[in-house]
């Protein structure tokens, strides 16, 4: 450099340091807005998964009594598009009846037959909720 | 010219001047497209919340609706009338309509002469509110399932969403 020059600037290795610390930073922020953009398409599923369940359920309700076994054995599953709900937010949801049995419950001297069911909704092989409940014969009370 | 060079000089050169400048142009282009990306993400982010939660609001106001029934109609204009007993006297006393508009995108339903139109509005591409949600469709099996499927346009992707119900209504 030319001579008489006081010069007292950043060096080239303080200043590559300063944008390197400032990369990481910045790199660090971007990560946590990722991953609020994961819980949120995260939290999306679940939703959507227990709305699948619930409908599956009601279609279970929906069925007359004597029918609901035949039709809706244990491994019966249905995909997201079979039931109606199309789109990329339901990609890979399905959902499918893990249980049906028949049981009875004495209710002030009178057994009552019901059927417990229990349904649940799988992202891929990853279950993400699942709902039972027990149906009652209606048309005999 | 003399007198100035004697003095000790301690400025940019044009030459420092002008990289600096450089430097500077690039990380803030950088930090302009991230600053982008990120308000892209909240949007989408803030979309997709927001058509969620319309999603279990229309949800659980229609299966109420729809589990509290003893009876339901599609009409000839693909309306659904719900009936309900409510004196228990085994006959529909009380109706409650649940229609949609003449394109059908909008779901009203009318309860004891009240209507509640369920209005689903997003900003679209040029910042400007519209209609999200397209072509409702009310259906009924006949005995006891009662279903409500409808579009909703999320970041210019429709989704297909169906609502199932049960009349458990005596």
């Amino acid at each position: 450099m030319k001579q008489g020059r006081n010069q007292s600037g950043f060096t080239l290795m303080e200043a590559m340091m300063a944008v390197f610390v400032l990369a990481i930073a910045a790199a660090g922020i971007s990560m946590a807005f990722a991953a609020a953009g994961t819980v949120q398409v995260e939290a999306q599923r679940r939703v959507l998964a227990s709305r699948l369940a619930a409908d599956l359920m009601e279609k279970i309700s929906g069925t007359d009594y004597g029918l609901i076994q035949a039709t809706y054995p244990v491994g019966h599953s249905v995909t997201a598009a079979a039931m109606g709900n199309t789109g990329d937010a339901y990609a890979n949801l399905s959902c499918s009846v893990v249980a049906n049995n028949n049981i009875e419950v004495s209710s002030g001297g009178t057994a009552v037959k019901l059927i417990q069911v229990a349904v649940a909704a799988s992202y891929g092989t990853t279950e993400i909720t699942r709902i039972t409940t027990l149906i009652g014969d209606k048309d005999k009370d | 010219m003399n007198r100035f060079y004697k003095h000790k000089q301690s400025g940019f050169t044009l030459v420092e001047l002008l990289v600096a400048l450089m430097i500077a142009a690039i990380v803030l282009a950088a930090a302009a497209t991230m600053a982008d990306a990120l308000a892209c993400g909240k949007e989408t982010c803030d979309r997709m919340s927001r058509s969620t939660s319309y999603l279990l609001q229309i949800q659980t106001r229609l299966s109420d609706l729809i589990m509290r029934a003893n009876a339901a109609a599609i009409s000839l204009e693909g309306n659904l009338t719900l009936g309900y007993d409510t004196n228990d006297d085994g006959l529909t006393d009380e109706a409650v309509i649940v229609s949609k508009d003449a394109l059908s995108n909008i779901i009203t339903i009318t309860e004891n002469g009240i209507a509640t139109a369920y209005t689903y509005q997003l900003k679209n591409q040029a910042g400007e509110y519209q209609n999200a949600q397209s072509n409702v469709v009310f259906g009924y099996d006949g005995n006891k399932l009662v279903t409500v499927k409808f579009d909703l346009t999320e970041n210019s992707v429709a989704q297909t969403h169906q609502v199932c119900a049960a009349l458990r209504g005596k």
